[in-house]
């Protein structure tokens, strides 16, 4: 069960690190918006995650604070490289047993190309498909889990100087370490940053203010635990990310809440509560 | 009188010589949509020597460039410049000033 925990908390890590760019862009998955040839990102995530329950009067917390760092380059116009690093803490609390890691959690290095790119005054439209690894770079069973897993996904851009819109679709391979495999996952998100201010834009405007809302559906497998299936895992779960971000010509600045709309995981696997995210992007 | 007449027709001509140096440049660019986009199209071009000034505006994608009359532009060579940007060049215009080139006032009022 604690270990069912630890995988629930590890894959909502893994889900949360988006690279974005220095463009207005999902704060909870990726756009395909480009990294410009020869121009680094680097973007700061910081992420409370909280998970609980009661679960036949026993009471499951879990809490994981984690630093995401993210490091974008542009090789070419269209290829762009990104690696993440996690530091994470997480504290559990599972009925008298309480237990607290930190340390580096699972790296993701991935590449992004985009196919498709139709610009127009104001107004483009991207297509991108990505894929990478996540590495077993945590410590397994405490803040990572061992294996090293594959991604790959489609994301759609459309975005014009009053709104965005962001959509990817992802699907994620979980490989087994130490006789555990985490069960498969396919995601579907979505996201709409509007503009809200300024209403007016001057040559002297040096930053727009979105308000975000992104939704994010994930269907997982269950678990398997030395071949045999682990009823208490997988299920599909939704989420609402409401947020705000603002975007200069430099820098950006986000917050978004991600909030459980649809729980609805296979016997006593651990739902989470909330996510809260904070995150700093730079171009240079 | 005549010698005051004089000396203004001579600053005046002054002016004029130096003036004529500079020319402008109108860029159609699109696919920029933020204020990133624009920040970077300015660099990029500022990085060119000769180049004294670049004012984007965002609704429009015009970029009006401003330089000292040594820049010869290309279709080529902005076709490339912004493809590395991650936008698409299609057009410019030359201008025998910089005037277009002063940053303007409100281009978006409708917006939002």
């Amino acid at each position: 069960m604690v270990k069912t925990s630890i995988q629930t908390v590890c894959l909502l890590g893994a889900l949360m690190a988006a690279p974005g760019t220095a463009f207005a862009a999902p704060i909870t998955f990726n756009t395909a918006l480009p990294v410009s040839k020869g121009e680094f990102l680097a973007r700061q995530q910081f992420i409370v995650t909280n998970l609980s329950d009661r679960l036949g009067g026993m009471k499951r917390d879990v809490t994981v604070r984690a630093g995401v760092s993210v490091l974008g380059y542009g090789v070419t116009p269209k290829l762009a490289v990104f690696g993440v690093a996690p530091l994470v803490n997480i504290d559990r609390e599972i009925g008298t047993m309480n237990r607290n890691d930190t340390g580096l959690g699972d790296a993701t290095v991935f590449a992004r190309y985009e196919i498709y790119r139709k610009d127009r005054p104001g107004k483009t439209i991207r297509i991108a498909p990505f894929a990478g690894l996540t590495l077993p770079t945590g410590r397994t069973g405490k803040t990572g889990d061992g294996s090293t897993d594959g991604f790959a996904g489609l994301i759609f851009t459309a975005a014009s100087t009053n709104w965005n819109f962001d959509s990817q679709i992802k699907y994620t391979v979980n490989r087994r370490a130490k006789g555990f495999a985490r069960g498969d996952t396919i995601s579907a998100d979505a996201s709409l940053q509007y503009r809200l201010s300024p209403n007016a834009i001057t040559v002297s405007t040096h930053g727009f203010l979105y308000g975000v809302m992104e939704a994010n559906l994930t269907q997982l497998q269950r678990d398997r635990l030395g071949g045999l299936i682990n009823p208490d895992s997988g299920g599909t779960q939704a989420f609402l990310s409401p947020g705000l971000q603002y975007a200069t010509r430099r820098w950006i600045a986000e917050t978004a809440l991600k909030i459980p709309v649809v729980n609805d995981l296979h016997g006593a696997a651990l739902a989470p509560n909330y996510s809260l995210i904070t995150s700093l992007r730079f171009n240079f | 009188m005549f010698k005051t007449l004089t000396l203004s027709l001579g600053l005046i001509m002054l002016a004029g010589s130096a003036m004529a140096g500079e020319t402008g440049y109108t860029l159609q660019v699109d696919g920029m949509t933020c204020p990133f986009c624009v920040a970077t199209s300015e660099k990029a071009l500022k990085k060119i020597k000769g180049v004294k000034g670049a004012t984007a505006d965002l609704k429009t994608g015009v970029i009006n460039v401003c330089t000292d009359g040594s820049v010869n532009f290309t279709d080529d060579q902005l076709k490339a410049l912004f493809l590395e940007k991650g936008f698409t060049y299609r057009q410019m215009t030359k201008t025998k000033t910089c005037a277009a080139a002063a940053p303007s006032k409100v281009t978006d009022a409708a917006a939002g």
